[in-house]
């Protein structure tokens, strides 16, 4: 193997790039996102159904690897307003079809980088709905609003599921018990883990793990086979299934993986079911 | 270095005679351009290739490697390099990281670094403008592991082999799983990837100590008889009842999807449940046109696929919430029982002396065993592959130090520990996947014999396993060729074996 010649650019040893942490302009580019550009003589029929047919509302107008504007809805409308009036003036015959995307583009479209802050693309995506990242040389990605609308859902879901399940708990488990069941449960179940003078007795002094150990220890079972249904085990199985998620995502373990992601999901809506069935039997009762 | 120094450089630091020998073949001065290293599971194919990857990068043998492996091993790749050779350069490359090395490229040059390891997963090489990019730089050295999966036709075949195109100076080294009954040789000299690679065959056959000694011992399963209880029973009839009702029609996803369920009401009833509860939601964000997963969905998961509808499942779905409400009023689970007394007949203790390890196709009753044994054993932990490296190498560390009992999901590429005995407590429907999964604890090195359990119900209520026991009972009376004929023709059979190993 020849190896003389270049020079030596060593590479980092960490781990992953520290800035994967931070929320910029290269979190938001979907991985899966794959570039379509066009050719500047391309006519405006051809680009628009190309939009269309990818769902896009812009499209890079390049020649080669140089990025020469920005060609999209907005772009079009607004050319097509000012060639009509400029045809209305001159009295000349406005010909739309024969239009080319090179004529109907933005020519000074904005770069990012993808080391930016996107909160400080904001206006320009309101304005101009997407931001090319990269450079005219070198485009490596566009970013829309609805990037940023699902990178952004994607970040705080997890966040949100977790609450709806910690707070449905809580609700369930009222239900199931008044506060002076609830102590006598805690006694027995938590026993091991807290000493009789620091014992917390109230839902709000406890912890998640707390809660699973009252609802699953199978000796207290009876007061939550109304609630949850026949089987303790499997119960208990999908309270832990939450809280190892809810440890990784609120202790900023990791990045939770899609399935872990689909089992939160599914367990927020079982419990959401179990939530359901509950308040109709409490509505029964009180009727 | 002569080759005789290198084996005994390598024998120093610790690798069995048949690595030594490998690694210093391949790094000999009149070693051949392009290797082809096939072996059985479990005799360190890729720690050896990881310490020849580290070799010539810190001995100015290589400037530029390429290391592509599936996407679960990549990291355990960087793992293996870094432990062994602290100061080769190396790192793993994603979208991400690749766009950042774009943005620092200056106008004409490559965004590749000119010294060191890169790592990444084949499905993203094969992506096409990584691909373009790759070919544009020299690299020295190309790794592939698991090359077995570089099937004719697919992108990642092509960009290995443009690869090769590219640069006929570079060097290569392909790793292939070598099982002989799923492997002919003819597959590999009449392949023209490999045909012109010098070829090494490891097998448990041929490998033997310095003492002259089989480094792998044998393995024979011993069935666990149980006897589901009539809840159950009334339960799986209704589930195979419903999925034979909707079988709308016999497009391969469909059989995938019928067949998962199956395996998954196999595995536990837990399993079961989680998926029912996995499809419901999927037909829920369906009818609320919430088609698009916030996450993005790689289109080979036949896993995940499962939980999203097919033509047929829209009357499957109205079968789902009837499954669930049976699933809610059983309240036993005649499989965790036979496997607490197996467990009391193995005498677990939590002592490093006496580890136990249990396998499962699904994450659902890894979760689930975990959950349920910790009430009778104070030492169960469970590694599956929503883990990251770090944390299951931590699991399998505290493992190894307090003993107890291992959850280990079959696509798990941790190295298991040494244990006293290894429970499956479901098995792949093709028994090669369950030889192929054995070769995680049986490793070289390991004293034997070992213990391997698995479960086998006598009531018959589920025909997947009923098939399962036949595959098995063929397996003793066939030979191997036979038994490779059967499993080829049977693209059932197949199908599930690639599906399984997605699982965890």
């Amino acid at each position: 193997m020849d190896i003389s010649g270049e020079p030596l650019i060593a590479i980092s040893n960490d781990l992953t790039s520290v800035t994967k942490l931070f929320h910029r302009v290269n979190s938001v580019i979907p991985d899966e996102q794959t570039l379509v550009t066009v050719e500047p003589e391309t006519v405006v029929t051809d680009a628009l159904a190309l939009l269309e047919k990818y769902g896009f509302s812009q499209v890079p107008v390049v020649v080669g690897r140089e990025v020469l504007g920005l060609f999209s809805y907005q772009t079009f409308s607004r050319y097509v307003i000012k060639y009509s009036q400029e045809a209305v003036v001159k009295s000349r015959k406005f010909e739309l079809l024969k239009l080319t995307v090179e004529e109907c583009m933005d020519p000074k479209p904005h770069f990012a980088r993808v080391t930016d802050e996107f909160k400080a693309w904001f206006d320009v995506i309101d304005r101009c709905d997407s931001v090319l990242v990269g450079s005219p040389d070198r485009l490596l990605g566009i970013v829309t609003a609805m990037d940023i609308l699902r990178y952004l859902y994607n970040v705080a879901s997890p966040f949100v599921m977790i609450g709806e399940v910690e707070l449905a708990l809580r609700a369930l488990m009222q239900m199931a018990f008044d506060g002076e069941t609830l102590e006598a449960c805690a006694r027995i179940c938590l026993k091991d883990k807290y000493d009789q003078d620091k014992m917390p007795t109230q839902l709000h002094e406890m912890t998640f793990n707390d809660y699973i150990q009252i609802v699953g220890d199978g000796r207290v079972w009876s007061h939550f086979e109304l609630v949850f249904g026949g089987n303790r085990v499997r119960t208990r199985a999908k309270l832990e299934q939450l809280r190892d998620v809810r440890n990784v995502i609120f202790h900023f373990r990791r990045e939770i993986m899609v399935e872990e992601y689909e089992t939160l999901a599914a367990n927020r809506d079982w419990m959401l079911q179990k939530v359901r069935a509950a308040e109709a039997r409490l509505k029964e009762r009180q009727q | 270095m002569s080759k005789g120094n290198l084996q005994t450089v390598f024998q120093n630091l610790g690798y069995f005679p048949h690595q030594a020998e490998f690694a210093a073949k391949f790094l000999a001065p009149d070693s051949a351009q392009k290797h082809l290293l096939q072996s059985w599971p479990g005799l360190g194919k890729g720690f050896t290739a990881s310490a020849i990857t580290g070799y010539v990068v810190t001995h100015d043998q290589a400037r530029r490697v390429l290391v592509l492996a599936p996407p679960a091993l990549v990291h355990q790749w960087l793992h293996m390099i870094r432990s062994k050779y602290p100061n080769a350069s190396s790192m793993v490359i994603d979208r991400r990281r690749l766009r950042e090395l774009e943005d620092n490229q200056e106008r004409g040059e490559s965004p590749w670094p000119t010294s060191g390891i890169i790592l990444m997963s084949m499905d993203f090489a094969r992506q096409e403008d990584v691909a373009e990019s790759l070919l544009k730089t020299t690299w020295d050295l190309l790794v592939v592991d698991e090359a077995q999966l570089l099937t004719p036709s697919t992108q990642r075949r092509q960009v290995v082999t443009r690869l090769l195109d590219q640069s006929p100076k570079m060097r290569a080294l392909f790793l292939r799983v070598h099982i002989p009954i799923v492997t002919t040789n003819s597959d590999v000299s009449t392949d023209p990837l490999f045909c012109d690679a010098e070829t090494t065959v490891w097998s448990r056959e041929t490998l033997r100590d310095k003492n002259g000694m089989a480094l792998l011992p044998e393995v024979h399963i011993q069935w666990i008889p149980y006897h589901r209880r009539d809840d159950e029973v009334k339960l799986l009839s209704r589930l195979q009842h419903a999925l034979q009702a909707t079988q709308a029609s016999d497009s391969r996803s469909q059989v995938e999807i019928t067949t998962l369920l199956l395996q998954s009401a196999s595995s536990s009833l837990f399993a079961l449940e989680q998926r029912l509860n996995r499809m419901r939601r999927r037909q829920n964000e369906i009818a609320h046109g919430i088609n698009e997963n916030i996450h993005g969905v790689d289109e080979d998961d036949a896993e995940r696929s499962a939980d999203r509808p097919s033509l047929a499942q829209p009357r499957f779905i109205d079968q789902t919430v009837e499954l669930l409400e049976m699933l809610d009023n059983i309240a036993t689970d005649s499989k965790f029982e036979s496997l607490l007394s197996l467990l009391d007949d193995i005498g677990v203790v939590p002592s490093s002396e006496r580890r136990v390890c249990m396998f499962t196709s699904y994450v659902d009753t890894a979760t689930y065993l975990e959950s349920a044994l910790s009430e009778y054993h104070p030492c169960v932990t469970a590694i599956t592959g929503n883990l990251s490296y770090a944390e299951r190498e931590r699991t399998v560390a505290n493992f190894m130090r307090n003993g107890g009992i291992l959850i280990a999901t079959l696509a798990m590429s941790t190295t298991i520990p040494e244990v006293a005995a290894v429970i499956f407590y479901d098995l792949p429907l093709n028994p090669i996947t369950t030889e192929a999964r054995i070769g995680q604890f049986v490793r070289v090195g390991r004293r034997g014999p070992v213990q391997v359990f698995a479960f086998t119900d006598d009531s018959n209520s589920l025909a997947i396993e009923q098939l399962q026991k036949k595959v098995v009972e063929a397996k003793a009376f066939l030979r191997e060729d036979e038994l490779q004929q059967l499993l080829v023709q049977n693209a059932d059979l197949n199908s599930e074996d690639s599906l399984s190993n997605q699982n965890g």
